[in-house]
């Protein structure tokens, strides 16, 4: 039914549209519209959303719905005009109410649409209130704009996707401040007992929309409402009162106990878009400290912003350089962020200045973890020892010995925890010798520069990081087969061959 | 024409030639070479005139530049088209003179008159009107020349009659023609002509034919000693002794052949083909390429040359031998050898002949033999000698190895009985027989839905004889194009060999019937079946990675025609080559699949363990590491062992130290007695069979002993490798948690067997490690390196050909930019000195 009533239902909306357009007197088509929106096909919704867009932007935009009336007066006493907008006022009310509840709606199409129509509503009445405000603080409906927010971080609808649409309102000043005062008065009100996993991730995935213009401009200018020359407005204006809220509003989200996901992706977006626009960032510190406490990738992840504030911020970190040793476990080569990890040690280790006996440590470990590393990480992890001894000239023992001596056991403790005391640099690195042996010709390939002399530069790592295992059989596969050798050895069948290891634990049937 | 005109082309063509440009040697400013080399190209810029070209440059500059410059304000132009008005060199009178002729010259343009000067045709570059040669035209007497005017009629009546003599004695003389009869007057006189020219060549060919007759009588006459008369034109009857000569005339000579081959001889061959086979192997499995090699014999060697890689395999040299008195070259040998390896090649192709004729000839032979064997005899024939009478009774086999108990084989349209007295029944019977019979040739099947009609409702025996038929009937030698038809051949065959692996059971005897076959169409063409492979791989590949990207980054282990598809690549490739275009992408999804996917159930395990032996034959003869394996191997004994659930065992992804999995292969009661079986493939490997059926005993004990098998095979390859230690030392301790005692005795046996030589190959002492030493750089000789072909400059090579086009629009690029910011300056510096003049009249 509703399919085939949809189109001819979407034409008798337009019609009333327009009718409500031509003059007053067709007003009560404005109901029409409102019952259609009840209906759930999408194709009506979407006319209706529309149409709701397009008619109350211009009543609000042309005074219409500007009322001003003392309270006290009765219903009887108000004249015709007056009446009118009354009446136009409750079914604004009643569309706004509709349209919060469609934010919710599955169909993301209507979701869009119902969320840009409310922003609209908002821009229009910072042009033009709808009512006359008590007191004149400020023109920003910030009534009509915490339902929106509060619909957004709703505690049991997923609506990142949504947020993403959000982006573009939040480049107004006046916007920003607003979300930021209400999120911030939302989060603290709450306690880890009454948020969802769903809210949490809302919230983050406004707060990872929310960016400050760039340029150094103290005074900000970009308004979504014209603001009265008023000293109220001074708060909104300044950069540095924003960054304070912004600041605020971060240590206080991050008090939550996150869930895994959210705790991951706040960890990847907050070195480069947050601490720029924190006042101090240094009051992150507490927080990366414990990330990067609890290991795996966590650690990892903390890592980035961590370095930051040592390197940049002057954050005095002991045992640096320990966490890091603890870091390089087996599992690190098979994690996503593998490259980011490797591309972070590599600048931590690029001084010159670090111990030998620490350096081997490093290199010795990392080679001991290779022997189990996938294929993949291998093309990383080779290049990545090589550098390390080609820029300590100390550790080239590793790999080179005049008067090579046979040892019974080696000298490395992989369980000590101290890098220095490990005995690295008095070990050598077999495991280098028995990736040569590597069954990818690549990897082994790179093992084998060991044998020759160390090169003038380093190995540059950036095209290195980010190998998958289906680089690798791309590269392998991407050329035409032009040289192909078969072999020689007649099969008799599926295990028919000398060579067979199939018959060890299988047969055939 | 009694003046003679002087045309256009003679004048270009008598013109002398400009005295040389005399030039002023203090113009000339030589750029003097300092080396001379022989054989490089004088460069363009050996001399130049400075002067010259300056000057010519300013003047340019005055006629463009300049001009502009002096009209840069003005917004309105005066051209005065007047002819020689600014032209100095020309004196008043000249210039009317001048225009004069100028004014003539319009007037007379005529665009139709032919005969002016400027239009004169040549040829040669002589003016055709003054080659005054006015032969006779050829004209040949067979010639059939259609009304052929003389020249006194053209030059009369054509050309310039009205203003001849005679017109005018006629204007005289008698009353005017009109036009019209002069012009009959012309038809008539040259029919006239035609028909008289006619009527004289008639008259000479008969005469010609007269004369011939005669001449053949007088011939008779002549040749008087030949007596033969007509009558003795019929051949005499041939008897049997002419018979005799002439068969023996036409009969075939003897065919050389080469003498029949010892039994010690072919063994010997063999082998030295094996052992070349198999050096050959182990030089790719060391990853030096065929061309690298080659390469290495081009590379040059100064004579005192002790450069870093001293080489000892300098080509020895020929010395010259002499014997019996003849000097005999070493080069002969070489060339023997090169005859014997032609001759082998011979032979095979002197094989391939005689299947071909088997295919092509379709007799009927009551032979019976089996396909098998026949097969193995094919492979052996490869090598064998055999005369043709062998192979032919060899290949008859296969196409009739169907006819078994059939006394009257028939070809599919079986002659009807023609007797009346056959009763339906038997009849009816026949026909049933000769539909049940397959054909015996079959059209190359051209993409894989038509090689699945061939092969559908034919039962597996049947399939193969198909098979068998096609290869023979489309064998390479027999038409051109074949060979395309056997690679399509191939590739429907591997995609019918994964299909049957999806089968519901999996056919896996018919797959492994299929295998010989798949191997001899693949060494007819290597490359393209390594293409065909690769591209089934490389989509399972892609769809394995998409199950990834879609699972964050966990796949799912294949079907088993995935795996199936993987073997065959095993035994159709070598897979110790160093880099190889099938094996090593095989090598590297295997590695993947055991990277990155997780084991969630009985069939997980399977998979993964049938991967690890695929692994396990893959590196068996090159012995290479494959971390990704012995992890996975490792895994195993984890989901085996007995945990702690105080600590967290040390486990590498894709295992997991906690999870409800772990406990897939803990035995759950005391089996010693069991008997512990092999695996099935078709069962255990199965994508739709029931995993309870496998949550038993049976089965993990089959796994684990497959995988201690595995591993001891496993350290038994590795155990060069310098970190075999590290490598094992995780699988020591976690044997340790295995619960032995649970395990039926062969296996405990063989599990403290491992753990034995494991201990004892782990406290192996090594030597440290220390780079391969290096011989001393000598100094650098400085003799000259001598090039056979010499040439001068070598261009450097490009990487690629976008490469090599991209560096020669650089460097055009910036010979342009150059030069225009050369010209830019200069036009600068003469508006510079015009502005200065200016300024100084001024």
């Amino acid at each position: 039914m509703e399919d085939s009533d949809g189109t001819c239902v979407v034409a008798q909306i337009e019609k009333n549209t327009r009718q409500c357009f031509q003059s007053r007197k067709h007003a009560n088509c404005l109901l029409d519209i409102i019952a259609y929106s009840e209906t759930k096909n999408k194709v009506i919704l979407l006319a209706c959303i529309r149409s709701f867009h397009r008619l109350f932007a211009l009543y609000l935009s042309s005074g219409e719905l500007f009322l001003d009336i003392p309270n006290d007066l009765k219903e009887a006493d108000l004249k015709k005009e007056e009446k009118y907008k009354l009446w136009l006022k409750e079914r604004y009310e009643e569309t706004i109410a509709k349209l919060i509840q469609l934010v919710h709606h599955e169909n993301l199409n209507v979701k869009e649409l119902s969320l840009c129509t409310l922003m609209r509503f908002v821009l229009e009445e910072a042009q033009l209130p709808a009512a006359k405000h008590c007191q004149s603080k400020t023109h920003f409906p910030v009534a009509l704009f915490r339902r929106v927010v509060l619909t957004l971080t709703s505690a049991s609808c997923d609506s990142t996707a949504l947020i993403g649409r959000f982006k573009e309102y939040l480049s107004y000043d006046d916007v920003r401040y607003h979300l930021m005062r209400i999120l911030h008065k939302q989060i603290i009100s709450k306690t880890q007992d009454t948020v969802s996993d769903t809210y949490l991730n809302n919230v983050e995935a406004l707060l990872e929309q929310i960016d400050f213009p760039s340029d150094e401009m103290e005074e900000l200018n970009h308004f979504l409402t014209k603001y009265p020359e008023n000293e109220n407005t001074e708060k909104v204006k300044s950069k540095d009162e924003q960054r304070k809220i912004y600041t605020n509003l971060w240590i206080d989200f991050l008090q939550f106990k996150l869930p895994n996901c959210v705790y991951k992706k706040v960890l990847t977006i907050l070195h480069d878009k947050v601490m720029p626009n924190l006042t101090n960032p240094l009051y992150l510190s507490d927080f990366l400290t414990a990330s990067y406490d609890i290991g795996g990738a966590i650690s990892l992840l903390a890592l980035n912003s961590l370095f930051l504030l040592v390197h940049k911020h002057n954050l005095g970190y002991p045992d640096f350089y320990e966490k890091l040793y603890a870091l390089f476990e087996p599992g690190v080569l098979h994690v996503k962020y593998r490259a980011r990890f490797f591309y972070l040690a590599d600048q931590f280790l690029s001084s010159t200045h670090l111990p030998s006996a620490m350096v081997a440590a490093f290199a010795k470990k990392l080679a001991r973890i290779s022997l189990t590393a996938p294929a993949s990480a291998l093309t990383i992890t080779i290049p990545f020892i090589y550098n390390l001894i080609n820029r300590h000239p100390n550790c080239k023992i590793l790999i080179h010995r005049e008067t090579p001596e046979d040892l019974q056991e080696d000298a490395y403790k992989i369980e000590e925890a101290d890098p220095v005391k490990s005995k690295a640099i008095e070990s050598s690195l077999w495991e280098l010798k028995t990736l040569q042996c590597h069954f990818h010709p690549d990897v082994a390939k790179k093992a084998k520069r060991i044998d020759q002399p160390l090169l003038k530069n380093d190995i540059s790592l950036g095209i290195l990081l980010e190998t998958s295992y289906s680089d690798l059989y791309g590269k392998e596969t991407k050329k035409k087969v032009k040289h192909a050798p078969a072999n020689f050895n007649p099969p008799k069948g599926i295990t028919g061959l000398p060579s067979d290891k199939l018959n060890l634990c299988w047969t055939l049937d | 024409m009694a003046k003679k005109k002087k045309n256009l082309a003679d004048k270009t063509r008598n013109k002398k030639r400009d005295p040389e440009k005399k030039v002023n040697p203090f113009e000339i400013k030589i750029n003097r070479q300092k080396q001379k080399v022989m054989g490089r190209k004088v460069s363009k810029h050996d001399r130049g005139m400075p002067g010259l070209s300056r000057s010519k440059g300013i003047q340019k500059r005055k006629a463009t530049l300049l001009q502009e410059y002096n009209q840069r304000f003005k917004s309105n132009k005066f051209i005065d088209k007047r002819f020689g008005e600014n032209d100095t060199s020309l004196s008043v009178e000249e210039k009317m003179m001048k225009r004069f002729a100028m004014e003539r010259a319009k007037e007379k343009t005529n665009k139709f008159s032919l005969n002016e000067d400027e239009d004169d045709l040549t040829h040669f570059g002589q003016s055709l009107s003054s080659i005054e040669k006015f032969e006779e035209p050829l004209v040949s007497e067979d010639e059939e020349d259609g009304g052929r005017i003389d020249a006194d009629m053209v030059a009369k009546e054509h050309f310039g009659g009205f203003m001849t003599n005679s017109n005018h004695e006629e204007l005289g003389g008698q009353k005017q023609k009109s036009w019209k009869e002069r012009m009959e007057e012309i038809i008539a006189k040259s029919k006239k002509e035609k028909y008289e020219r006619q009527a004289e060549k008639e008259k000479t060919r008969e005469l010609t034919e007269k004369l011939d007759a005669e001449w053949k009588d007088v011939m008779k006459l002549m040749s008087g000693s030949d007596k033969r008369g007509p009558e003795d034109n019929f051949p005499s009857k041939a008897d049997d002794f002419d018979i005799a000569v002439r068969e023996l005339k036409f009969e075939m000579k003897g065919k050389a052949t080469d003498k029949l081959k010892s039994e010690e001889e072919l063994a010997k061959e063999e082998k030295e083909r094996l052992d070349k086979l198999e050096a050959d192997r182990h030089r790719r499995m060391k990853g030096i390429a065929v061309e690298e090699e080659e390469e290495k014999k081009r590379v040059h060697f100064s004579a005192d040359d002790l450069n870093d890689n001293f080489s000892v395999d300098i080509q020895p040299r020929f010395h010259a031998v002499f014997k019996d008195g003849k000097m005999k070259m070493n080069e002969d040998e070489s060339e023997d050898e090169n005859d014997e390896e032609e001759t082998e090649d011979d032979e095979d192709k002197e094989d391939d002949d005689g299947d071909d004729k088997d295919g092509s000839e379709e007799e009927d032979d009551e032979e019976s033999e089996k396909d098998e064997d026949e097969f193995e005899e094919n492979d052996n024939e490869e090598d064998k000698e055999g005369s043709d009478d062998d192979s032919d009774s060899d290949s008859y086999e296969d196409i009739e190895s169907e006819n078994e108990g059939d006394s009257d084989s028939e070809k599919p349209t079986v002659s009807q009985p023609k007797k009346a007295t056959v009763d339906l029944k038997e009849r009816k019977k026949v026909m049933d027989e000769a539909r049940k019979e397959l054909p015996y040739t079959f059209p190359a099947p051209k993409d894989y839905d038509e090689l699945l009609d061939l092969l559908q409702e034919h039962s597996e025996k049947d399939q193969l004889t198909i098979i068998t038929r096609l290869r023979k009937c489309h064998h390479v030698s027999l038409a051109e194009g074949n060979k395309q038809k056997l690679e399509t051949l191939f590739s429907c065959l591997v995609q019918y060999f994964a299909d049957l692996a999806l089968q519901q059971p999996p056919q896996l005897q018919l797959m492994d019937k299929l295998v010989p076959h798949l191997y001899e169409l693949c060494q007819g063409s290597q490359v393209s079946a390594a293409q065909v492979l690769v591209d089934q791989i490389t989509e399972r590949q892609q769809e394995f990675q998409a199950i990834c990207d879609s699972r964050k980054g966990r796949g799912l282990y294949p079907a088993l025609d995935t795996l199936m598809l993987l073997k065959l690549v095993a035994i159709l490739f070598p897979t110790s080559d160093f880099r190889h275009a099938v094996t090593t992408p095989a090598i590297i999804f295997i590695a993947q699949m055991l990277a990155e996917t997780s084991v969630k159930h009985e069939r997980d395990v399977a998979v993964g363990l049938f991967l690890c032996t695929l692994v396990l034959e893959y590196v068996s003869l090159s012995k290479r590491f494959v971390p990704e394996c012995v992890n996975f191997l490792h895994g195993l004994l984890f989901l085996a062992s007995n945990k702690d659930p105080n600590k967290y065992a040390s486990v590498i992804p894709p295992f997991r130290p906690v999870g409800k999995f772990n406990d897939l292969l803990v035995v759950s009661k005391t089996n010693k007695k069991a008997d512990v079986k092999m695996l099935k493939m078709s069962k255990v490997l199965n994508v739709e069979m029931d995993i309870d059926e496998l949550r038993n005993d049976d089965f993990r004990l089959s796994v684990i002993k497959g995988c201690v098998a595995l591993l001891s095979e496993f350290q038994t390859l590795y155990q060069e490798l310098p970190s075999y230690r590290e490598i094992f030392s995780p699988i020591l301790d976690m044997m340790d948690k295995l619960p032995v005692n649970k395990y039926p005795l062969t296996l405990q046996e063989s599990i403290k067997d491992l753990q034995k030589t494991l201990k004892e190959r782990s406290s192996k002492s090594r030597l440290q490690v220390s780079m391969p030493h290096s011989k001393p750089k000598p100094l650098k000789m400085f003799e000259p390196k001598i090039e056979e072909v010499f040439e001068d400059r070598k261009k450097k090579k490009a990487a690629s050909k976008e490469e090599n086009e991209k560096g020669k629009m650089k460097h055009k690029y910036k010979k342009e930019l150059k030069g225009a910011i050369r010209e830019i300056r200069k036009d600068t510096q003469f508006l510079a000195r015009e502005q200065l003049n200016e300024q100084m009249e001024k």
